[in-house]
């Protein structure tokens, strides 16, 4: 091969790979960030997700007080607010006198957002004061899978004094807690037990020390003490029990370790008046309920519920500490005496 | 030299005439060493007659042939005329024969072919002589044809010869390598910037689209912001769709175990690269109370249903897009609906430009860029070394030589206009800065053209009268517009005397700077006369005549030993001479000037303000010449008056052969008194030495 034909063999693979570097230059189209880059600090729910959800929840709620029909609650209420708010709005359909303990005030004073994007997903939501001066609400909104709707789980009027843990911000969001978290002084399964051992046993309770005495522990107590005195006159007795839902309490951590435990406990009241004495209805609402059955000596009537507990982290060295609670009786039922 | 010393009624103008030749001598001694190798060749060449193609020319040239002499000063006019040496005579010998040895080998090679081109033109002129002698006129004009041919021959020769341009190694490196190299890169850029300005150029708005036949359409997150952060989403489907945009975890927890059409971005500006992909049902939880449709569903950040959809999103990074084709049904039919009942939806994605990159512009000027280089490779940078511009360095030194050269040559340095020194403003300076940065630039001009011939002549007689400004008082250095300047008027005798005796005036212009200390000379002149004393007849003669030099140059010290010593001391007074301060004092024999400092410094406080504001000029010699010296050639009936008149000076000087005690004289053994200085403007210090006067009558 000649010099000449050499360097022109050159020059003109030089021009072929200029050309193709050129061309290559000029098909460069945008690519997207891999999805690995996405961090996942944001909540699965948007702030404005959020408020859109608690609408169309209160809308419905809305309808179904309205309606007093408790069928309508079912595509937005669940778990036991959906018992609790169907047992009021019972009540309310046959008293037609309103309930206080139904309202929800619009008025929200923080929303507590989840960071995990698995489901169930929960939403922790702190309303303000209603109008008549009655507690705050912590709302719960549970949402099951990605076929389903936000729906409003419990609801719990808080105490007044109490002082809630500090969360995350709604742009950050919070992270779900578990049954068995650690680092707590004492997990949330334990400190749902210890719950509902002193609400059962009262201050005789081998867990009393461990849980601060709220105000539901002292009206629930000052309860039973009025209606072991008046069974107990006439050789009665009567007897709760209290037992939690453990696979449906929901859990949010606190900025500072610690756990927010909504959770549900059943509990049964069962009250004997005597030996041929009838057992009558203690409240309006289980009147309501019993309705126009024949009374017995003896009457078991369901209770649902819902405590909000705070579980400090071991480092506070704190108790238990319910910060709010609801109770709705449920159903009542005339024991037959031969039982 | 010689010129200078005839006599002004002779000389004619024709005598004059030669001073004009004068810088010849000017040249360097060494130029004629430096150039032996050259001398040599040039020698050569010159005995071969260059080539006449003229007949008639070629016989007139050979029938005067230089003589040696001529040749000799033709060879060094021609070395001094080297382009090197040419310009600067002060470049090391060393380095421009190491710089001319490429340069002579190619000399060399000029010259063998110049010997042989000189050899075919001896050989054509032998021919035709002898062909002149033996031929007829037929034969002549045959031998005339012939001989045309062949100086058209020759002529052809020395053409190509002409046009065959030899290059330096470096140069064609430069000239055919780098240049085209630069050309083509920059041919390149341009062609780069016209493709970015024109097909490249990159659109303010990109519009890609897809169509899909399953039932849900996702993109991947990303995808919406890709271009642009603001995305135009439009659908167009037969049927009602909707469209919802989520982030990415709640359309994957959607979709499930769906299959979807998956976008995954662009497979050009125009084109939407999708594929068909199933979720993973794990992500999307429990199954068993799914009764949400997709429009009714709280997973979607925003939703829009229809058949004709169109949505503007400002979308963020983890935010998708996610299609519903069937809305109305399901979710769990969803899984099982086969693809053939979907009909196909397209889906357009449209973004705008806020910042379209345009890179035709930088491109367009590296392809500047690298044109110019292109342009300075092929010439400026492929020139010949000598030819290119001089460096600052190389400046500076021959800015140096040549003001070494001027010293040498006896021209002052340019002093600032009278009145104006280190008080006056900054702004009345400027005309002086500014002709120096004026001659500074001409450094291609021959810096001896100024000072050759007459006019050299006339500027060193005339500057002089510049020079005497710089004769002040010691511890007058500060008062710049004091008035102790205007006496040496009367040296004009003496500038005649110290053209007479030029190399005797250097010799003592190279001693004399120097502070004298009395008491130190004091014991010189006893050590000289003890000296003076034990020596021979001869020697003493010799010794006297020393001393009486030596009485000429130095102060005349006499008086009591208490004045002397109050006068070492300094606390009476203070003896300085310096004839640095002073050349031209110095150089003649007048003495070095001795100066109160007392009283000199006293009047420079004194007449300080005053100088400032109406400062005096000194007097001088009005002079005919000093006009044309500066601007132009006086013509020669001028000089020869001037030279008579200079003649006439001297002869007085001569005949008056005056002591020099009008410089130094002795008063009373106790005070000495300076007449030295001007009588304008000190009046102070005449005041002064009349009352001292006074007091000693």
């Amino acid at each position: 091969m000649s010099k000449i034909t050499l360097k022109k063999t050159v020059a003109l693979l030089t021009c072929v790979v200029s050309l193709i570097g050129v061309s290559a230059c000029g098909n460069l189209v945008p690519q997207p960030k891999q999805s690995s880059s996405l961090d996942s600090t944001a909540p699965a729910v948007t702030l404005g997700q959020e408020e859109n959800i608690e609408k169309k929840i209160l809308d419905v709620i809305t309808k179904a007080d309205n309606a007093k029909d408790s069928s309508l609650l079912s595509t937005r209420v669940d778990g036991p607010e959906l018992q609790i708010r169907s047992s009021q709005l019972t009540v309310l359909k046959d008293t037609n006198q309103p309930n206080s303990n139904m309202d929800i005030p619009s008025g929200i004073r923080q929303v507590i957002l989840p960071l995990n994007t698995e489901w169930p997903r929960n939403i922790f939501v702190i309303t303000q004061a209603a109008q008549d001066q009655q507690a705050e609400r912590l709302l719960v909104l549970t949402q099951n899978s990605a076929y389903d709707n936000y729906k409003l789980w419990g609801l719990v009027r808080l105490f007044s004094g109490v002082t809630l843990p500090k969360f995350p911000i709604q742009t950050i969001g919070a992270k779900s807690g578990s049954l068995d978290d650690t680092g707590l002084v004492a997990t949330p399964r334990e400190a749902l037990a210890m719950y509902a051992n002193v609400l059962e046993n009262g201050s005789s309770s081998v867990d009393a020390s461990k849980v601060t005495s709220g105000q539901f522990i002292q009206q629930l107590s000052n309860l039973t003490n009025a209606v072991q005195q008046a069974v107990s006159a006439n050789q009665g007795w009567q007897k709760q029990v209290f037992t939690p839902d453990y696979q449906t309490a929901k859990i949010m951590r606190a900025s500072n370790g610690g756990d927010l435990v909504v959770a549900q406990i059943n509990s049964v009241w069962t009250r004997y008046a005597g030996k041929g004495r009838q057992s009558e209805p203690a409240t309006d609402a289980e009147k309501v309920l019993f309705g126009k059955a024949t009374p017995t000596s003896m009457m078991k009537v369901t209770y649902v519920n819902v405590v909000a507990l705070y579980i400090p982290p071991t480092s506070e060295g704190a108790k238990i500490e319910a910060v709010g609670a609801e109770r709705q009786p449920i159903s009542v039922q005339a024991i037959p005496d031969n039982k | 030299m010689d010129e200078e010393s005839q006599t002004p009624d002779k000389a004619t103008e024709a005598e004059v005439q030669p001073l004009v030749d004068f810088p010849v001598s000017f040249e360097p001694l060494e130029a004629s060493v430096q150039h032996t190798d050259l001398d040599e060749i040039t020698e050569k060449a010159e005995e071969i007659p260059p080539l006449i193609l003229d007949s008639h020319k070629h016989t007139s040239h050979r029938a005067a042939p230089r003589s040696k002499e001529e040749r000799k000063r033709a060879t060094k006019n021609r070395s001094l005329h080297s382009p090197r040496r040419a310009k600067d005579p002060t470049y090391p010998l060393d380095r421009f024969l190491e710089n001319t040895s490429s340069r002579r080998r190619k000399r060399r090679k000029e010259e063998e072919i110049e010997l042989s081109f000189a050899k075919k033109a001896k050989q054509l002129a032998q021919s035709k002589a002898n062909q002149e002698e033996s031929a007829s006129q037929e034969e002549q004009r045959q031998y005339q044809a012939s001989q045309a041919a062949k100086s058209a021959e020759v002529q052809n020769f020395a053409t190509n010869r002409s046009l065959s341009i030899r290059y330096p190694r470096y140069a064609k490196i430069m000239r055919f390598v780098v240049a085209p190299l630069f050309l083509l890169l920059a041919i390149i850029c341009f062609v780069f910037s016209l493709l970015n300005a024109t097909v490249w150029r990159p659109a303010a708005v990109v519009s890609a689209q897809t169509t899909a036949s399953t039932r849900y359409i996702a993109t991947e997150p990303g995808v919406l912001p890709l271009v642009n952060n603001t995305v135009d989403i439009h659908v167009d489907s037969s049927k009602p769709v909707c469209l919802a945009v989520g982030t990415n975890n709640d359309i994957a927890g959607w979709l499930g175990s769906t299959s979807y059409t998956h976008i995954e971005g662009l497979s050009s500006w125009s084109q939407l690269h999708s594929v068909v992909a199933r979720g993973d049902a794990l992500s999307s939880g429990s199954q068993q109370n799914s009764q949400v449709n997709f429009q009714d569903s709280d997973l979607w950040i925003t939703m829009k249903c229809g058949t004709d959809l169109a949505l503007q999103w400002k979308a963020e990074n983890n935010q998708a897009l996610i299609i519903d084709t069937m809305p109305f049904e399901k979710t769990q039919q969803s899984t099982t609906t086969n693809t053939s009942q979907v009909n196909p939806t397209t889906v357009i994605l449209t973004w705008h430009r806020t910042q379209v990159s345009n890179q035709a512009r930088p491109v367009l000027m590296i392809g500047i860029l690298l044109l110019l280089c292109a342009f300075f490779c092929a010439t400026v940078l492929s020139m010949p070394a000598h030819h290119r511009r001089k460096s600052r360095k190389r400046r500076l030194s021959e800015q140096k030589a040549r003001a070494k050269k001027r010293k040498q040559q006896g021209i002052d340095e340019e002093q600032p206009a009278p009145g104006i020194g280190a008080d006056a403003p900054r702004w009345a300076n400027d005309h002086v800065s500014l002709r120096r940065r004026v001659e500074s630039r001409r450094r291609h001009a021959n810096p001896t053209a100024a000072n050759q011939g007459l006019a050299r002549v006339v500027s060193s007689i005339t500057k002089p009268h510049i020079a005497t400004s710089q004769v002040r008082p010691i511890g007058a250095e500060n008062a710049e517009n004091d008035d102790v300047q205007s006496t040496q008027v009367l040296i004009l005798s003496d500038l005649l005397k110290q053209k007479m005796t030029e190399s005797d005036h250097e010799e003592s212009d190279n001693e004399s700077t120097q502070v004298i200390d009395l008491k130190a000379l004091q014991e010189k002149l006893a050590a000289d006369e003890k000296k003076n004393a034990n020596q021979t007849p001869e020697e003493s003669q010799k010794a006297a005549l020393k001393s009486d030099a030596l009485k000429r140059l130095k102060p005349i010290l006499k008086g009591s030993k208490t004045t002397v010593q109050e006068l070492a001391a300094g606390t009476a007074f203070s003896v300085t001479s310096s004839a640095e301060s002073e050349p031209d004092t110095a150089s003649s024999t007048n003495g070095p000037a001795i100066v109160d400092i007392r009283g000199v410094n006293m009047v420079a406080r004194t007449q300080k303000a005053s100088s400032i504001l109406a400062p005096e000029k000194p007097e001088q010699i009005p002079d005919p010449l000093q006009q044309p010296t500066v601007h132009g050639q006086p013509s020669s009936e001028e000089v020869a008056d001037y030279l008579q008149r200079l003649s006439q000076e001297l002869e007085q000087v001569k005949e008056a052969d005056a002591p020099q005690d009008h410089q130094v004289q002795r008063i009373d053994g106790e005070h000495l008194q300076v007449n030295k200085f001007a009588k304008t403007g000190n009046h102070a210090i005449d005041d002064e030495s009349k009352e001292t006067t006074k007091h000693n009558e």
